[in-house]
C-alpha cells in the first residue's frame, strides 16, 4: 500500500491532468458523457484481446475503446461530446501499458485536419507547453511494420496512413490514404484520430473481416454490434473521433518514465 | 522454441547463435495490424544493446540458462562480488558483465545472477529497491501548491534522485530500477 503523501502526489497529478481536459472540453461546448463499461459486441480488431466476463450466463466483454456507445450518441443528435473512461485490453505489459487504462475520447463535426489543430491545442494546453508538434507524413516518420515510427522527433503527429490501416477511418476523396494520423511523445503513442467512416455497408464488410481474421487465428469472435451499424447511417457528416491514452499524458507532463509509478493501486 | 509472449525480463534468447538478455520488454497491440513485444535485448558478449521488435506469432529460441539468488557482498577496483547464502558459493563480476546495475548496488542486496554453463553472465537487479535518504534539502512551505514538484536526494549507495518535496531526511524510498526514477516511499 502506497503512503499517504505518495497517494495524494500520484492523485494531483491525475487530477491536474483531468481538469484541464474538461476545462479544455467546456470551454469548446463539449459534452461530458458516460459510455457502458460491459458490452455484448467489444472492439473487433483481431489484434485485441478484450476481458470477457460471463453476465446471466451470456457472454459479454469489457470495453477496449468506448467508441461504439459514442458514435450512438452521435446518431443521437448530439453534437460535440466527450468522456474519460477506464478501458480493458488483455495481454498488454511493460512500462507503457496495462491492462485497465484511462481513455479519452471525443467526437464532433469537422475534418480530420481540423482535429488534429484541436488535438495539437489540447495538448498544449494540457502539458503547458507552447512548442509547436512537427506534422509528417507516414513515409517521412518511416513508420515500420509494427506501427513504430523511426524519426528523431520527440513530438509529432503522423498522417495520412496507407489504406490497409484505415481501422474505423475514412478513406481521402482521391482514395490514396486513410485520414487517420497519430501522435507520439517521448517514445510513447499518445492517440489515433480518425475521419470517421460513417458508412454502414463498408464498416459492415471490414466487421466481417475481422471477424473471419479473429476465427482464423482462434479468438473468440463477438457479434457485430447491429445498433451501431443503424446509428453510423443517421450521423451526419463528417465527424471526426480521437482516443487519446490519459495514463501516458500524465507520464508526459511530469515525466514519469513507468506507468505503474504513476497508478494509486 | 516458444512464443514472444513468453519473453520476461532477464529472459535469455538465442538469435542466430548469440545470446542476448532482455532488458526491457513490452507487449503492443497497435490500433491495426498483429501484436508484438517491443524488447531491448542486450548481446552478452559485446554487451551491445539494441531494439527489436517480436511478432507474437514468430517463434523464439530461449536459451537454457540458470537464475541464482545471490546477495552483493563488496566491489573492489573493477570486480563485484556477490554471494549464493546457501552455498556460500561465490562469483565476481566486471563493471563491463554488469552496466548500469552497478549504480544500484548496496551492500546486503539480493539480486538474480543469470548462470550459463557454469559462467555468470549478468545480473538481474529487483523492480524496486528500498534506499536510505541521507541528504535532501527540506521542503519550503507552498512548494506542493502544484503540480509535481521535486528536489534532489542523496542516498545511502550514493545514488541521486529526484524525489517528491514530502520526502524528508531519513525517509526510506523505492526507487524503480527500470526507469532509475523514484517510485514510492515506503510507509513508515
Amino acid at each position: 500500500m502506497l503512503s499517504f503523501d505518495d497517494i495524494n502526489h500520484r492523485l494531483s497529478l491525475w487530477q491536474t491532468v483531468e481538469n484541464q481536459i474538461h476545462a479544455f472540453f467546456q470551454a469548446r461546448g463539449f459534452v461530458h458523457v458516460r459510455t457502458p463499461l460491459l458490452v455484448r459486441s467489444p472492439g473487433m480488431e483481431p489484434n485485441l484481446d478484450p476481458l470477457e466476463v460471463s453476465v446471466n450466463g451470456e457472454r459479454h466483454a469489457l470495453i477496449t475503446s468506448p467508441e461504439y456507445a459514442m458514435k450512438k450518441l452521435m446518431a443521437s443528435g448530439l453534437e460535440k461530446i466527450y468522456t474519460i473512461t477506464p478501458v480493458f485490453r488483455n495481454h498488454e505489459g511493460g512500462k507503457h501499458n496495462t491492462p485497465e487504462f484511462t481513455m479519452l475520447e471525443w467526437y464532433a463535426p469537422g475534418s480530420y485536419e481540423d482535429l488534429m489543430r484541436e488535438t495539437e491545442e489540447l495538448l498544449k494546453f494540457v502539458l503547458e507547453d507552447k512548442s509547436p508538434w512537427s506534422c509528417l507524413s507516414y513515409q517521412e516518420a518511416n513508420v515500420d511494420s509494427f506501427g513504430d515510427p523511426h524519426t528523431d522527433a520527440k513530438r509529432f503527429f503522423v498522417t495520412r496512413y496507407p489504406k490497409e490501416q484505415a481501422s474505423l477511418a475514412r478513406i481521402s476523396d482521391d482514395g490514396s490514404y486513410a485520414e487517420r494520423f497519430e501522435a507520439f511523445g517521448d517514445g510513447m503513442e499518445l492517440c489515433n484520430g480518425f475521419c470517421e467512416l460513417l458508412d454502414p455497408i463498408e464498416q459492415r464488410r471490414r466487421f466481417l473481416q475481422e471477424q473471419e481474421e479473429r476465427r482464423q487465428i482462434g479468438k473468440t469472435v463477438f457479434p457485430i454490434d447491429e445498433e451501431f451499424l443503424q446509428a453510423l447511417g443517421k450521423i451526419k457528416g463528417p465527424i471526426y473521433g480521437n482516443a487519446l491514452g490519459v495514463d501516458r499524458l500524465v507520464m508526459l507532463k511530469y515525466a514519469v518514465a513507468d506507468i505503474h509509478d504513476i497508478r494509486l493501486f | 522454441m516458444a512464443s514472444p509472449n513468453d519473453i520476461k525480463r532477464g529472459s535469455v534468447l538465442n538469435r542466430n547463435g548469440e545470446l542476448w538478455i532482455v532488458i526491457e520488454f513490452q507487449r503492443v497491440s497497435p490500433g491495426k495490424g498483429s501484436s508484438f513485444v517491443r524488447t531491448r535485448l542486450k548481446n552478452l558478449k559485446s554487451g551491445k544493446v539494441k531494439e527489436e521488435n517480436l511478432k507474437s506469432a514468430e517463434n523464439v529460441d530461449f536459451e537454457d540458462v540458470q537464475y541464482k539468488k545471490m546477495q552483493y557482498l563488496f566491489s573492489e577496483g573493477n570486480f563485484y562480488t556477490f554471494m549464493d547464502n546457501a552455498t556460500y558459493e561465490q562469483v565476481s563480476m566486471s563493471r563491463d558483465d554488469i552496466g548500469d546495475v552497478a549504480g544500484y548496488l548496496k551492500e546486503g542486496l539480493d539480486v538474480t545472477i543469470v548462470m550459463h554453463e557454469g559462467l555468470a553472465l549478468t545480473v538481474d537487479l529487483p523492480q524496486k529497491i528500498q534506499y536510505k535518504v541521507t541528504y535532501t534539502e527540506p521542503a519550503v512551505k507552498g512548494d506542493t501548491a502544484s503540480g509535481n514538484v521535486t528536489k534532489d536526494a542523496k542516498l545511502d549507495n550514493g545514488l541521486t534522485v529526484r524525489v517528491p518535496v514530502f520526502i524528508n531526511e531519513g525517509d526510506e524510498i523505492l526507487i524503480n530500477t527500470e526507469s532509475g526514477a523514484y517510485a514510492e516511499r515506503v510507509s513508515k
